[in-house]
């Protein structure tokens, strides 16, 4: 049982995409739970992966490859997770910021959040700001996640969190932002929550934030 | 007493002063910086602020300091200055500097009858200015300063919504921007009969740089669909400058090519010849917005692609500027590794092309591979005595992050985050280059001839390029470096003829928006392997 467990991390580290549903399968057929498969298959090599990408010693290419492999196992167990109703670390809505339609960053984000005990509610590519608001009113989530890879989409960062501020609800939800072009300086003066710089950095974020709430 | 309000970006502090006190005095109650390193003699000039509201009239000593130009814009010494009145004034950033970064013929000094103009290169980070002679075109000489405007931010994002959020901060960058002009053109150390026989000055930069310098409305640039106000030429400029230049200067603006590519890329395109390539060629001018351009001999598309200021050795844990002893290039022959540096004086830090020299020596030597990751056990396996590798010494900064030592011994490391931000950097180049060749229908062979440009363009090692696939695999021979395309082609914009190929090229240009092609985000993370 631990075997197949340790596979999976080892699957996942390595971005197996191709077997990574076989094993996942074989391991709930095998009796393993869908939250033994997260927090003792999954959570593992997402700890390594973040901690390997911080330190440099795997980036970008090798992140967005276990963040795939590490999808193909979630779609497996997620409704199953839902079913037993375990409790989720805090809800995290993502998106990258209106007018991009790069998700580069946004991806391993989700993933490592997710890696984290995390609901992720992916609101996808060049989300307007409405949509982020619309989002916050149905999920009530504890976070919303921005992302903008080309400077020129920063701006609409600052959008939606004044839109958040005219619906009333950025009391109630934690803001964090990050992206190639986006520093603290600038999260600082949109009135952001936070700023991390990298996927794994972001979901170290979370957890703080979540905390502060 | 007077109200004495002291503007340094988005910071503002107001306080109170005795009418009669000296305004170097009242900055230095406020805490904002501002350096004095003449101690009030008034000879040093670093104290320059810009005054909005009051103060004296200058006395004989501060006259004599400042040039008509900085007279026109309302510059004053700080140390000579005294509070009249209620005060507004906007300080400057603490570190200015100022590079002589050309230097060509001095065929005007003899020949009276030469009529001169600038050329100004507003980059975001450096305004550079170049003496131009208009009979032929020649450039004279050529000198860059910090643009002034980085007090409300090194990227151009910050001073667009500082300018934004508030009508008098627009105001405030467009006087940061002349201040910056005035000041590139005063490092020039032009004498008074040279500066009478100016007659044009041409301005180029970014959108960014352009809207805010002519202060146009800002809304379309700064969010979708990320258009410029207004991109057509301005011929007539002199009303933006606010009699810095005197009344009979012409002053030109450039077109625009779109949103992303201004008029600076417009330059390089007159520079390297794009009206008229005689096949297809490729120029790229390398900068925190690297700009691509492209043609395959009929059609030009351009982009700007975020590259970062790895470049300019900028988030490089032993990055430099091009200061003494900054290094440029990095060789390794029979074991030994050495280090060129600028004015032969003992190595300080990594300049960006002797980053990518680094890295490209160190891959070289199988210490990184192609993912980009130190990697050790190549290091083990070389280290053995077979090898010539002995010399490569690894270790770990405190934070358990592999790096590798420049040369035994120097305390100068190059770090695994070094090499992840030229990854990055070079990625985002490559992918731009990549997906217009693709829209081109081009392949790498295609290519007749590829220039590379930029502050750091002018100095980087080609094989290094090709090697940790910068560009596409061509043939080194077809590679060329020049320093200062956007300056250059600038210059060429001074005549009416070279304005009316601007004109011409403008029209043809086209910009690609990178973000619109979904194969964008494959190039990219292709073109992060450290490979031809």
């Amino acid at each position: 049982m631990s075997e197949l467990l340790s596979e999976i991390t080892t699957m996942l580290i390595e971005g197996n995409l191709k077997d990574m549903a076989a094993k996942t399968n074989a391991a709930l057929e095998g009796g393993i739970g869908a939250e033994a498969i997260l927090n003792e298959g999954l959570m593992p090599g997402m700890d390594h992966v973040g901690v390997e990408f911080k330190a440099g010693n795997l980036f970008v290419p090798e992140v967005l490859l276990s963040a795939k492999t590490m999808q193909e196992a979630m779609n497996i167990i997620r409704p199953i997770l839902v079913g037993t109703g375990s409790e989720p670390a805090g809800k995290i809505i993502i998106g990258t910021a209106k007018g991009n339609l790069h998700d580069i960053g946004k991806n391993p984000v989700g993933m490592m959040c997710e890696g984290s005990g995390f609901e992720v509610i992916d609101l996808g590519k060049d989300v307007d700001p409405t949509a982020f608001v619309e989002a916050a009113e149905e999920h009530q989530p504890d976070i919303i996640g921005m992302s903008a890879l080309l400077t020129t989409t920063m701006l609409s960062m600052e959008r939606t969190i004044k839109a958040l501020i005219e619906a009333g609800v950025r009391e109630s939800v934690k803001v964090m932002i990050g992206g190639a072009p986006v520093t603290q300086d600038f999260a600082d003066q949109i009135g952001a929550d936070g700023y991390a710089s990298n996927a794994a950095s972001a979901s170290d974020l979370a957890k703080e934030l979540t905390v502060c709430l | 007493m007077p109200e004495v309000t002291i503007i340094y970006g988005a910071e503002t502090k107001t306080v109170h002063a005795e009418e009669g006190a000296l305004l170097g005095d009242v900055i230095a109650q406020s805490n904002l910086p501002l350096e004095q390193p003449c101690a009030g003699k008034g000879t040093c000039g670093k104290c320059k602020v810009l005054v909005e509201v009051g103060t004296a009239a200058p006395d004989e000593i501060e006259l004599k300091n400042l040039t008509q130009g900085e007279i026109a814009l309302n510059n004053r010494l700080a140390c000579r200055a005294r509070i009249q009145g209620e005060t507004r004034i906007v300080l400057s950033p603490i570190v200015v500097y100022s590079n002589k970064i050309f230097k060509g013929s001095s065929r005007y000094k003899k020949d009276q009858s030469i009529p001169l103009g600038l050329a100004i290169d507003l980059g975001s980070t450096t305004v550079a200015a170049f003496l131009t002679m208009l009979d032929n075109g020649e450039v004279a000489a050529g000198s860059g300063v910090l643009n002034q405007q980085t007090v409300y931010g090194s990227d151009v994002i910050s001073r667009l919504a500082a300018a934004l959020d508030n009508p008098q901060n627009a105001n405030r960058l467009h006087r940061l921007a002349l201040a910056s002009i005035n000041q590139a053109v005063d490092s020039l150390n032009l004498p008074s009969k040279i500066w009478d026989r100016i007659q044009r000055v041409t301005i180029v930069g970014n959108a960014a740089m352009h809207h805010l310098f002519t202060e146009m409305p800002l809304i379309s640039l700064a969010y979708i669909p990320f258009q410029p106000h207004d991109s057509k030429s301005i011929s007539d400029g002199s009303r933006y400058l606010e009699g810095i230049f005197p009344e009979n200067v012409r002053v030109s603006l450039p077109a625009l090519i779109g949103g992303f590519v201004g008029s600076d890329a417009l330059a390089c395109l007159a520079y390297f010849g794009f009206d008229n390539p005689g096949g297809p060629i490729a120029a790229i001018d390398l900068g925190t917005n690297g700009e691509v351009m492209i043609t395959d001999g009929t059609q030009i598309l351009t982009a700007s692609t975020a590259a970062g200021p790895a470049f300019e050795g900028v988030n490089i844990s032993c990055g430099s500027r091009a200061v003494d002893g900054a290094i440029t290039k990095v060789t390794r022959e029979n074991g030994e590794i050495n280090l060129v540096t600028i004015a032969d004086a003992p190595p300080v830090g990594l300049t960006g092309s002797g980053l990518l020299s680094a890295i490209a020596v160190f891959r070289r030597a199988g210490i990184i591979d192609l993912s980009g990751r130190i990697n050790t056990e190549g290091y083990h396996n070389l280290s053995s005595s077979e090898t010539d590798a002995t010399d490569i010494l690894l270790s770990e900064t405190s934070n358990g992050i592999k790096q590798i030592q420049l040369k035994p011994d120097t305390d100068l490391y190059l770090t695994q985050m070094d090499i992840r931000e030229l990854q990055k950097a070079k990625g985002a180049i490559r992918a731009a280059v990549d997906l217009l060749m693709k829209q081109l229908n081009l392949s790498p062979a295609d290519l007749t001839r590829v220039m590379l440009t930029g502050s750091f363009g002018g100095e980087v090692d080609i094989d290094s390029i090709l090697e940790l696939g910068m560009i596409p695999p061509v043939k080194k021979e077809i590679v060329e470096t020049t320093a200062n395309g956007a300056g250059f082609g600038a210059a060429m914009f001074l005549t009416d003829e070279g304005f009316a190929l601007g004109e011409k090229l403008a029209k043809r240009a086209i910009q690609v928006d990178l973000d619109q092609d979904a194969m964008f985000y494959d190039f990219y993370i292709e073109g992060m392997k450290l490979a031809p």
